[in-house]
């Protein structure tokens, strides 16, 4: 018996392992564009009305603990004043959240790009599930006309490229993460650059700058556009915040501020490119 | 054994919706935990490593169709450490409250170092960085602290049917 037990216990993992080591080599063969990528649309799709619900069923829970929480003895004259003056805040700070929310709203329209190129509008509604990417999650989808690698950018610049488009989600690799990288050039010198992705709260470099370029602290960096790149040109995306330049160093170490920062964005545009 | 299974569906489900619509608004020094791996090792720890492991599989699954990271690779990873976590307990006295934390935090370090590791193996470079380090070490606390919930939720909803063979070698909280 313990040893039928013990057989039956290795084959389980015998088959779990041969299970995922084949699914693992099948999608990344696939690329992500294979039978796993449209799993995985469906996959999303299917639990898009799920997730919108679970959203719509925390909001009124959450105001209803707000309100809770604000209620007290309607006899106490004080607390009464106090709860009103709450409230007024309360008004306040949503009149200055609507009146952030059209500031961005105004900025993204203006964002300095090429006018011949679409957009799609969408929000962000949905952060990253795992520990080890940085990613945001679109309300829109392939329906919406976004597809794979198309640019995203918020009122500031650029946030990213959309990694995996379903029907009507997108998710959004992060300029921020590890598995990005994008060809940058200085608005003043022409110098180009590469920005590869570190974890957000680290310090963000431009790798690749010759020794010699003619790069300085407060220079603007954009998208570079060169021919393989899945960036339009002239997409503001930060700006320079220190270079160190070393004797004997190959390259300088180039400091950059983000322009774009998907935690403090609601709203995003996809930018149908390449145009189709 | 239908219900059972059907259980474990809605409970697989409710795991992906709040690892992908919750916990990102709960993170905690920049991680969220894998609620799938610490389900998974409460049901091997309770209920044996083939169940566990294979819940894992499940989990981790559900949890690829979410990541940019090949699909199976989160499934090989917590399904190899939900087994081996289901192993070495069986080994261990009777549990103690402090047991489940303590267990999932542990998991947690391992299928972290797999996850990162294999992952790394098969061409994701980017997961090969001394910051995982931190990222996983981090995750692992937040795995023992929802264990405190997600222990006896999960090993309540896995619990056999009664009558049924497999509620004859459970062993039981």
């Amino acid at each position: 018996m313990a040893e039928y037990r013990s057989n039956r216990r290795r084959t389980i993992l015998i088959l779990l392992i041969l299970s995922s080591i084949t699914l693992i080599t099948l999608d990344s063969r696939g690329g992500g564009s294979g039978v796993g990528g449209t799993v995985r649309g469906v996959a999303r799709d299917a639990f898009a009305p799920v997730q919108d619900g679970v959203d719509g069923i925390l909001s009124p829970v959450e105001d209803w603990w707000d309100g809770v929480t604000r209620s007290g003895d309607i006899k106490d004259e004080n607390r009464k004043l106090r709860r009103q003056l709450q409230a007024a805040r309360g008004a306040a700070d949503r009149a200055k959240a609507a009146a952030a929310e059209n500031r961005e709203l105004k900025r993204l329209a203006k964002l300095p790009i090429d006018g011949s190129i679409d957009a799609v509008e969408a929000e962000i509604i949905l952060g990253s599930p795992g520990n080890f990417e940085a990613t945001v999650g679109l309300n829109r989808g392939m329906d919406a006309g976004i597809g794979d690698n198309m640019p995203v950018v918020s009122g500031r610049g650029l946030l990213g490229r959309v990694s995996r488009a379903s029907k009507s989600r997108s998710t959004v690799l992060l300029l921020t993460d590890r598995d990005s990288g994008v060809s940058l050039r200085d608005v003043r010198s022409n110098a180009v650059g590469v920005l590869n992705g570190r974890p957000e709260g680290s310090d963000q470099f431009l790798d690749f700058v010759k020794a010699d370029d003619d790069v300085k602290k407060g220079d603007e960096l954009v998208t570079a556009g060169s021919e393989d790149s899945p960036f339009p040109s002239g997409i503001p995306v930060g700006r320079i915040v220190s270079v160190r330049k070393r004797p004997g160093d190959l390259n300088p170490r180039i400091t950059v501020a983000l322009y774009g920062d998907a935690s403090r964005t609601e709203f995003v545009r996809v930018l149908v490119w390449p145009v189709p | 054994m239908i219900a059972r299974a059907f259980r474990m569906g809605l409970l697989l489900v409710l795991l992906v919706v709040l690892q992908t619509t919750v916990f990102p608004h709960l993170r905690i020094a920049g991680v969220v935990p894998d609620l799938g791996l610490v389900a998974a090792v409460a049901i091997s720890v309770h209920y044996g490593p083939e169940f566990g492991g294979s819940f894992g599989f499940a989990a981790g699954l559900a949890s690829d169709l979410f990541l940019q990271t090949p699909l199976g690779l989160s499934a090989l990873a917590f399904a190899l450490t939900a087994y081996l976590v289901g192993v070495a307990q069986s080994r261990l006295m009777r549990p103690a409250w402090w047991v489940a934390p303590v267990l999932a935090a542990a998991a947690g370090v391992v299928g972290g170092l797999l996850f990162v590791g294999i992952g790394g193996l098969v061409g994701q470079d980017q997961l090969f960085v001394l910051r995982s380090i931190r990222t996983i070490l981090l995750a692992a606390l937040y795995d023992g602290i929802v264990a405190l919930v997600l222990f006896p939720l999960a090993t309540a909803v896995a619990r056999p049917d009664p009558r049924s063979p497999a509620a004859l070698r459970a062993p039981g909280y």
